[in-house]
């Protein structure tokens, strides 16, 4: 502390009002929660997405091929009634077409089926991946406010520094120039006076 | 008066409350936190946006797929047909044979038609959502 700081009783800093240590407070107490509870619970769930991604792609694409095998087998079911039901021999060339028709319909639906499922897991992955990435990028938004915010009350302190600096330098200008002048007039050598 | 008044009154810069300096390294740190965490989920997108070969490497794919599925399905055929107890004659094999090829080359084509234009839309998506 300066000579003149310990003598006035200057601390340097600007003394904080009520409301100002609270709205401190507030904002440490926000920013350590989110610190401690939601970025690891963000970070864990974009963890859990990228490692989820490759599982639930294949689970989409099994039933997407079951579902089309299963439909292809009711179709061949009812081909073969149908057709039996009319009489058609087993080497018929009816009942042969209607099997080839029947499981290449399964085939094209099944690798159709596969198809999309690949293209709607990559999809669901960067679905996920934005949900992520629009998570962190509301927090790094969120911590330049707070940024902001910080800069905002350091300019506050250092123009009342600056003002109390100003004033504390005026003071000991017109204290020295008293001095001077008690000096110059003889007052404080203890002449007699006129 | 430089040197007398900060000999008098202190240096020439503020000395800021510990609140606020404590504001702004939190802030800081959460900016870099969430920026560092940010940072490699960014990268991953765009080089998938930017990927020249995804659409590629998804058309084959789905080629595979469609190989796989029309393979099983003349297994299928096979031992459906071996089942009835009625052996197909050279012409019926032919027919069959034909049939099969066609429906499997509408269904690689139509396969990867769609592969090739839901990447694309992916992709677009990316540079949609990040934007």
């Amino acid at each position: 502390m300066s000579l003149l700081g310990g003598i006035l009783g200057g601390s340097g800093g600007v003394p904080q009002s009520p409301a100002m240590q609270d709205f401190l407070a507030a904002s440490q107490q926000k920013i350590q929660n989110w610190q401690n509870t939601w970025f690891p619970l963000q970070s864990y769930f974009a963890a859990q997405n990228q490692a989820n991604a490759p599982a639930l792609t294949n689970m989409m694409r099994g039933q997407a091929a079951g579902g089309a095998e299963a439909k292809g087998a009711g179709l061949l079911q009812g081909t073969e009634g149908t057709l039996a039901g009319t009489g058609s021999e087993p080497g018929s060339g009816r009942l042969l077409s209607g099997i080839t028709n029947d499981i290449n319909a399964t085939a094209t639906a099944k690798s159709g089926g596969l198809t999309g499922a690949s293209a709607m897991g990559s999809r669901n992955y960067i679905q996920g991946v934005l949900q992520a990435l629009g998570g962190f990028q509301s927090d790094e938004n969120q911590a330049l406010g707070s940024l902001g915010q910080a800069a905002n009350l350091e300019q506050g302190e250092a123009g009342a520094y600056e003002q109390r600096r100003t004033g504390e330098e005026a003071g000991i200008a017109g204290l020295l120039g008293k001095g001077a002048g008690l000096l110059m007039s003889g007052g404080v050598s203890g002449g007699a006076p006129s | 008066m430089g040197m007398l008044t900060d000999f008098l009154i202190g240096p020439n810069s503020p000395s800021y409350d510990s609140g606020t300096q404590q504001l702004g390294n939190m802030s800081r740190n959460q900016w870099q936190m969430a920026y560092g965490a940010a940072m490699p989920l960014q990268n991953q997108l765009i080089q998938y946006a930017e990927n020249p070969s995804a659409i590629g490497e998804a058309m084959q794919a789905a080629g595979a797929d469609t190989n796989a599925a029309f393979s099983t399905a003349a297994t299928d055929e096979q031992r459906l047909i071996s089942q009835l107890g009625a052996p197909l004659s050279p012409e019926q094999q032919a027919s069959a044979a034909k049939s099969q090829a066609l429906s499997k080359g509408l269904a690689t084509a139509g396969n990867e038609n769609l592969a090739a234009q839901q990447t694309y839309a992916n992709q677009q998506g990316v540079l949609q959502g990040a934007g």
